[in-house]
C-alpha cells in the first residue's frame, strides 16, 4: 500500500497532471456552484475529452470534477436556497437561514471546513478499505461476476425515487441497447437493420450526452432567462476556532456516518446527507434551533455527503459496482478506456487506483485553500446568462459526441436520446437506470453465458458457488426490501 | 395517469417488435446453450412483463381514484400559457435545429456550420441585440476551434466544393 501511495503521489505532482487537477477543480466547483449544471452532467460532457488524453490524465480530471462539485453545490444552496448539486439539498435547510441573518460568510465557512474534513476522512477510508474489498474479490469467476452486476443493477431501487416499475423498465431498455451491434461471443450481428452504423452498437457517451445534456437543456429552454439572481458581496471565514469546537463532534460523527452509507452500492452521497442531518438533530439538545440557521445544520450534512462520495468509489474500485449515478458513469469511462474497475483493476493498474487516490485526497484537501478565490470569482461568473451558456453546453455536447468515434450516426443517436430524455424526464422517469443497464449490461451478459458454458448449462451454478449465492441472495434483498417499505407506507396510509 | 399509460403501450411495443425481431433471427434456434439472441429475449421478455405490470397497475389506479388525468405532474419549468409561443416551443427549434446542423455538417463542414448554430440558439434563447450575439458567437467559435481542433485535433467534416477550401485556410 505504502508503495502504491508513493506511485501515486509521484504520479499525481508530474506537471500536467497537477495542471488538470487544478483545472478539473476548478470546472467541478464551476459544475456543482451553478444551478442547472450539475457535477453529473459535467462529467458527461468531458467524458470524451478525456478519450483524448491518457488513462491517468484522463481520471484525474473526471474523478476530480465528481469530487469538487460534491463540495460546490453548498455555495448556491447557502447564498440562493437553490442548491447546485441534490448532494446539497440538506445544506440549505441552516444555510439560507444564516444568509437572511447576514451571515452567509460564517455560513459558507463551516460548509467549506465540514466539506474539507468529511472529504478527507471519506478518501483516508477509501485508501485503506477498497485494497481489502479488491484482494477478497481475486476469487471471483465468472458466475460471481454476474452476480455481481445484478448486484449493481440493484442500485435501481434507489434511483428510481419510488417507482421501482419504471425504474426495471429503464434497466431493461439500458440492458437490450447493450446488446445492440456485434454480439462479443460470436460476432452475430443483433438488431442492426442492416445499417453499418450499429454494427459498432450504441456507444454510452451519445445516449449519455442526450439523455442528460441534451433532455437538460431543452427543458431550461423554455425557461425565462432575463431574470438573473444578484450575488451579494460575501466575506467568507472558513476557521471560526469558536464555532470549530462547537461542531467539530458534529462533522466527525456525520463523516463516518457519510461514507459508511455511501459504500452501500445505491444509497449515494444525498441519502448520506439527509441521514446525517437528521441524525445531527438527534443527538443535539437544543433540537428546535436546527432550520433556523444553526451551525451543526450545515456542517452535518457538508461532512457527510463529501464523505458518502468518496465511500461511493470503493464498490466501484473495489468490485465494479456503481454507487451512484455519477459513479456509473465513471465506470462507463472506465470501460471506455478499455480498462474493467473491480478487483483486477487494484492489481493490473495500482498506479492508476493510487493516483485517482492521492488526487481525491488533493482535491478535498486543496477545497480549503481554492474555495475562497473560486467564490469571489464565482460572483463574476454568474453574470454569464443561460442564452451563452445553453448554446455553448449543446456545440460541446455534438463535438463531445463527435470525438468518441469521428462518427455523424453518433450524434443523430445522442439526439433521439435527447428527445426521449426530455420526455422520460418529464414523466419523472428514473434516466440513471437507463444508463445503469447499458454500463453493467455487457458484463452481465457474458458472464452471464460464460457462467453457463462452465456449468454445461446448469443454472445452479449460481447458487451452489458460496460467494456468488450470497451476492446473488444481497440483490433480492436490495430489491424486496424497498417493495416491503413501500407495502408498510401503503398499509399505514 | 395518462403519462404510466404511453409508457407501458410503448414498452410493450417496443419489446414486442424487437422479440419478434430476436425470434426471426435463424442463430436464436441454433444455439446448444445460451446463442447471442439468448440474452437479449431474456430481456425484452423482462421488459414486455414490466410494462404490462406497468399498464395493470395504472388501469387498477386509475379505477379506483377515477381520476384520469390526477398522475400526470406538468414539470414547473412548462410554460404559462400568457407566454410566446415560441418559448413554448422552444425545445422542438432546439431538436430541428440540430437535426438540420447533422444534415449540413458532412456538406458544409464544422467550421462554417457551427457558428449558425450558435447563432441561432443564442438568438432563440433570448439573448438580445444581434450585434451582441455576433461577438459571443465569434468569441464562442475560436475557443471550440482553438480547444477541439488545435489542441486535441479531432478531425471534423470539412465540408465539399469551396467550403473544403475554406476550411483548409483555417486548419
Amino acid at each position: 500500500m505504502i508503495d502504491g501511495i508513493l506511485i501515486g503521489l509521484e504520479n499525481l505532482f508530474e506537471p500536467m497532471h497537477l495542471i488538470i487537477l487544478l483545472l478539473a477543480m476548478m470546472i467541478g466547483f464551476l459544475g456543482g456552484a451553478l444551478p442547472g449544471i450539475s457535477g453529473t452532467m459535467i462529467v458527461i460532457i468531458l467524458l470524451p475529452v478525456s478519450y483524448g488524453l491518457d488513462t491517468i490524465s484522463a481520471f484525474i480530471l473526471l474523478t476530480t470534477i465528481y469530487a469538487a462539485s460534491v463540495f460546490s453545490g453548498l455555495i448556491s444552496a447557502i447564498l440562493f436556497r437553490t442548491p447546485g448539486t441534490p448532494e446539497a439539498v440538506a445544506t440549505v435547510f441552516d444555510g439560507y437561514p444564516m444568509t437572511q441573518q447576514g451571515k452567509p460568510g460564517q455560513a459558507l465557512g463551516i460548509g467549506i471546513l465540514s466539506s474539507a474534513t468529511g472529504g478527507v476522512i471519506g478518501t483516508l477510508i477509501l485508501i485503506f478499505l477498497t485494497p481489502l474489498l479488491a484482494s477478497f474479490a481475486l476469487n471471483f469467476s465468472s458466475p460471481e461476476y454476474f452476480a455481481l452486476a445484478v448486484l449493481g443493477l440493484t442500485v435501481v431501487a434507489s434511483l428510481s425515487g419510488g417507482n421501482l416499475i419504471q425504474g426495471f423498465i429503464g434497466v431493461g431498455l439500458g440492458l437490450f441497447i447493450a446488446t445492440i451491434g456485434m454480439d462479443p461471443l460470436s460476432g452475430t450481428e443483433r438488431f442492426t437493420f442492416g445499417s453499418l452504423g450499429l454494427i459498432g452498437g450504441i456507444d454510452l457517451i451519445p445516449v449519455l450526452i442526450g439523455l442528460f445534456a441534451i433532455s437538460e437543456v431543452l427543458r431550461k429552454s423554455k425557461q425565462d432567462h432575463s431574470i438573473k439572481e444578484e450575488m451579494q458581496k460575501v466575506k467568507t471565514k472558513i476557521f471560526d476556532r469558536k464555532i470549530f469546537s462547537r461542531i467539530k463532534n458534529t462533522i466527525f460523527r456525520s463523516a463516518i456516518l457519510g461514507i459508511s452509507i455511501g459504500i452501500l452500492p445505491g444509497v449515494g452521497a444525498t441519502t448520506a446527507a439527509m441521514i446525517s442531518y437528521s441524525e445531527a438533530t438527534r443527538w443535539s439538545k437544543n433540537k428546535e434551533a436546527f432550520g433556523t440557521g444553526v451551525p451543526e445544520g450545515i456542517a452535518a450534512p457538508e461532512a457527510a455527503n463529501n464523505a458518502g462520495a468518496m465511500g461511493a468509489m470503493v464498490p466501484l474500485l473495489a468490485l465494479g459496482i456503481p454507487g451512484s449515478a455519477t459513479t456509473a458513469v465513471i465506470l462507463g469511462a472506465f470501460v471506455l478506456h478499455g480498462l474493467q474497475p473491480g478487483p483486477m483493476l487494484m492489481s493490473d493498474e495500482p498506479g492508476l487506483v493510487y493516483t485517482i487516490f492521492m488526487s481525491l485526497l488533493a482535491v478535498n484537501i486543496l477545497i480549503i485553500v481554492f474555495a475562497k478565490p473560486f467564490i469571489r470569482m464565482f460572483s463574476k461568473i454568474m453574470k454569464v446568462p443561460y442564452t451563452a451558456l445553453g448554446p455553448a453546453i449543446i456545440v460541446f455536447c455534438i463535438i463531445g459526441t463527435f470525438a468518441v468515434r469521428n462518427s455523424v450516426f453518433d450524434i443523430w443517436i445522442m439526439l433521439l436520446f435527447g428527445l426521449i430524455g426530455y420526455y422520460l424526464d418529464k414523466m419523472k422517469f428514473p434516466l440513471a437506470a437507463i444508463i445503469l443497464g447499458i454500463v453493467l449490461g455487457p458484463i452481465a451478459e457474458v458472464e452471464f453465458r460464460r457462467a453457463f458454458q462452465m456449468s454445461q448449462g446448469d443454472i445452479s451454478i449460481f447458487l451452489t458457488r458460496p460467494i456468488s449465492a450470497v451476492l446473488l441472495g444481497l440483490a433480492l434483498i436490495a430489491f424486496i426490501l424497498p417493495l416491503i417499505n413501500k407495502i408498510k407506507k401503503t398499509k399505514k396510509s | 395517469m395518462r403519462a404510466n399509460y404511453l409508457l407501458s403501450i410503448i414498452t410493450i411495443i417496443v419489446s414486442v417488435f424487437f422479440l419478434v425481431a430476436a425470434f426471426l433471427t435463424s442463430e436464436a434456434a441454433s444455439s446448444t446453450n445460451i446463442g447471442p439472441m439468448g440474452w437479449p429475449i431474456m430481456i425484452l421478455l423482462f421488459t414486455l412483463l414490466m410494462g404490462t405490470l406497468l399498464l395493470l397497475i395504472t388501469w387498477v389506479k386509475g379505477r379506483n381514484t377515477d381520476q384520469q388525468d390526477k398522475g400526470y405532474i406538468p414539470s414547473d419549468d412548462e410554460a404559462p400559457e400568457n407566454k410566446h409561443f415560441h418559448m413554448k416551443n422552444r425545445h422542438f427549434y432546439i431538436l430541428a435545429s440540430i437535426a438540420l446542423y447533422v444534415l449540413l455538417l458532412p456538406v458544409v463542414g464544422f467550421i462554417v456550420v457551427t457558428p449558425v448554430l450558435f447563432f441561432f440558439l443564442a438568438w432563440l434563447l433570448g439573448m438580445g441585440k444581434i450585434l451582441k450575439i455576433v461577438a459571443v458567437t465569434v468569441a464562442s467559435n475560436i475557443v471550440f476551434v482553438i480547444i477541439f481542433i488545435y489542441l486535441l485535433g479531432i478531425p471534423f467534416p470539412r465540408g465539399v466544393g469551396i467550403f473544403r477550401s475554406f476550411s483548409f485556410l483555417i486548419y
